[in-house]
């Protein structure tokens, strides 16, 4: 087993997804079976190559510094189940 | 402030910042939405700010090269290859579930922050990297009701993480380190060091060993926004931990909150589980990779730095070192301090502004930008005191009027009778009066009661309504008193 029960059920906390007792059996088997494969990657020898970041060989582009975005209340709040005066009403969460 | 906590001999007391400097940029890191300070709720979003499905960022170049040039002025290194990274958690002013951040690759690398102490001593303070993130939204708790209200205006502008090495021993080397700190960005221009409204905000790291042992476990105060509360943070924490120690308790490490209502820090809640954030390479961007012609070219365009400043003031003008600092820890002030000095007496000038003119202004809670007082018209009532006209003392009540009125400093004297009275004949009848006047206080003088001189210096300058030339209402009574 490349990755062991309690690593998933970690996973799974930190991604906030709950899973039952045979999900997370199931999903420990399929995480381990990948992890396996991708292991195999590790048998390469990458001494001399660089660590690469990107697939694609070109530089990052970058904008000027200049406001081409207006307002968008209604669309930004659309999805939201709840709105107040402008805001985004969530379960409080506080300190 | 000084360290209670520090004044136990057994202890030190270690300290790391790491400081969030809100970029100055007309639009944000990812998306051409305005950055501007105070619009209505989730008026300032657009749909990447908001994280809707589908959205790529697309970095603004003037937030690179503000990063730069703040590296540039902390003698840091810039590197030239960086990498930006999803930093991953949940909270609900965090649209993506993830922050844009930079991990193992930053912009910036080693640099430094010199101290001045207040005995004239220099403490030099390392700076571990600086890097580009997002900043997050925010959320406003309203202690009656079950719901957070989340506004994402500032969701999406550039922050400037600024990590310091753990060199600070005390919460006042820590205050220093924020002051300069915030001048140095100041005079670059790259954050305005707002802290009350949140444009500068602090992570401050602390523990405590007994001289000579290993690092203690340290305690991280999250998001502290003043610099008085940085420093009351430091002093509560600090205890804290010596007394859980010397009871035989170990520290752990946590992340803690400081209450500036109660003056002590305590574990957070929400961030209990420890911090796991899973960093990874954002597909969404190419590695950032900079041209030494252009770092060069932002190096040219770099304005002089406090530290240099202080020094050119020192040797220029024949200021001390504590004036120049005074001068320049605020650009405005020092830029001020140039206007008025052209032509004129630099001690003079250093002490009108630092002095007279800095009360008034304090104590009307005026700015030096807002103030009915300009360079010129504090140029012109120095000229004043210069040539004669009016005294030191009499000076500041000018510069009252000019403050109340705007009037300029001639119109003033004029107007009111106040120019000084250097007539020597003059002052000694007045004296001669006073002495007169006194016969038995002169006798104790003569006696041995040298105290009494100031005495009839104030009857003079009372008389006169402060407008006697009080070098020569000295000579004279001098003259007069030592006479038998």
């Amino acid at each position: 087993m490349a990755i062991d029960r309690k690593t998933v059920e970690k996973i799974s906390s930190l991604a906030k997804i709950k899973l039952n007792d045979t999900e997370a059996d199931e999903i420990t088997n399929e995480l381990s079976n990948i992890l396996e494969w991708i292991d195999q990657l590790n048998k390469v020898d990458t001494k001399n190559t660089p660590p690469m970041t990107g697939v694609i060989k070109s530089n990052l582009y970058q904008r000027d510094d200049l406001i081409t975005e207006d307002k968008k209340l209604d669309e930004i709040l659309i999805n939201s189940p709840e709105t107040t005066e402008g805001f985004f009403v969530v379960p409080r969460v506080v300190d | 402030m000084t360290s209670k906590a520090n004044n136990n001999l057994n202890w030190e007391i270690i300290i790391g910042l790491e400081v969030h400097a809100q970029v100055v940029s007309n639009s944000k890191l990812f998306s051409g939405m305005s950055t501007t300070y105070g619009g209505e709720p989730n008026t300032q979003v657009s749909y990447i700010d908001a994280a809707f499905p589908g959205m790529l960022p697309v970095i603004n170049k003037f937030c690179i090269e503000q990063a730069v040039r703040t590296g540039l002025g902390l003698k840091a290194k810039i590197n030239m290859e960086s990498v930006f990274d999803r930093k991953n958690y949940f909270y609900a002013d965090l649209p993506a579930g993830y922050q844009i951040s930079q991990f193992e690759n930053p912009i910036v690398g080693k640099g430094q922050v010199i101290l001045d102490m207040p005995d004239g001593t220099i403490r030099e303070i390392g700076i571990t990297r600086l890097h580009l993130e997002q900043d997050a939204g925010k959320s406003i708790h309203d202690s009656n009701s079950a719901n957070s209200y989340v506004d994402l205006n500032r969701a999406g502008i550039a922050l400037m993480e600024i990590v310091s090495e753990p060199d600070m021993r005390s919460s006042e080397e820590a205050g220093l380190f924020l002051k300069k700190l915030r001048t140095i960005l100041r005079y670059l221009g790259t954050c305005d060091g707002n802290m009350e409204q949140g444009s500068m905000r602090a992570d401050v790291n602390v523990s405590v060993r007994r001289y000579g042992e290993e690092l203690g476990t340290r305690c991280e105060i999250k998001n502290v926004n003043s610099i008085r509360f940085v420093q009351q943070a430091i002093e509560y924490e600090s205890k804290r931990q010596i007394k859980e120690i010397e009871l035989g308790n170990k520290i752990v490490q946590e992340t803690r909150l400081f209450d500036p209502k109660n003056f002590e820090t305590r574990p957070m809640r929400s961030k209990e589980e420890s911090h796991d954030y899973r960093y990874f390479p954002d597909p969404d961007l190419l590695p950032l990779k900079l041209s030494q012609t252009w770092i060069d070219q932002i190096s040219k365009s770099l304005p002089e730095l406090p530290d240099d400043r202080k020094q050119r003031f020192c040797s220029e003008y024949g200021l001390s070192i504590y004036d120049s600092g005074l001068l320049v820890d605020d650009k405005e002030t020092a830029d001020f301090f140039e206007e008025v000095v052209l032509k004129r007496d630099p001690k003079l000038v250093a002490n009108i502004v630092l002095g007279d003119f800095y009360g008034f202004l304090n104590k009307l809670g005026q700015n030096i930008n807002n103030s009915r007082v300009s360079s010129k018209s504090l140029g012109e009532l120095i000229d004043l005191i210069s040539n004669k006209i009016i005294s030191g003392r009499i000076s500041k009540e000018v510069l009252e009027i000019m403050f109340q009125t705007g009037q300029s400093p001639k119109e003033i004297v004029e107007e009111k009778g106040l120019k000084q009275i250097s007539n020597i004949d003059e002052i000694e009848k007045i004296v001669d009066t006073i002495l007169d006047e006194n016969i038995e206080k002169v006798n104790e003088f003569k006696n041995g009661k040298e105290k009494l001189f100031g005495f009839f210096v104030g009857q003079v300058m009372k008389k006169t309504e402060g407008k006697a030339n009080p070098q020569l209402v000295n000579e004279i009574l001098t003259k007069k008193l030592n006479k038998n």
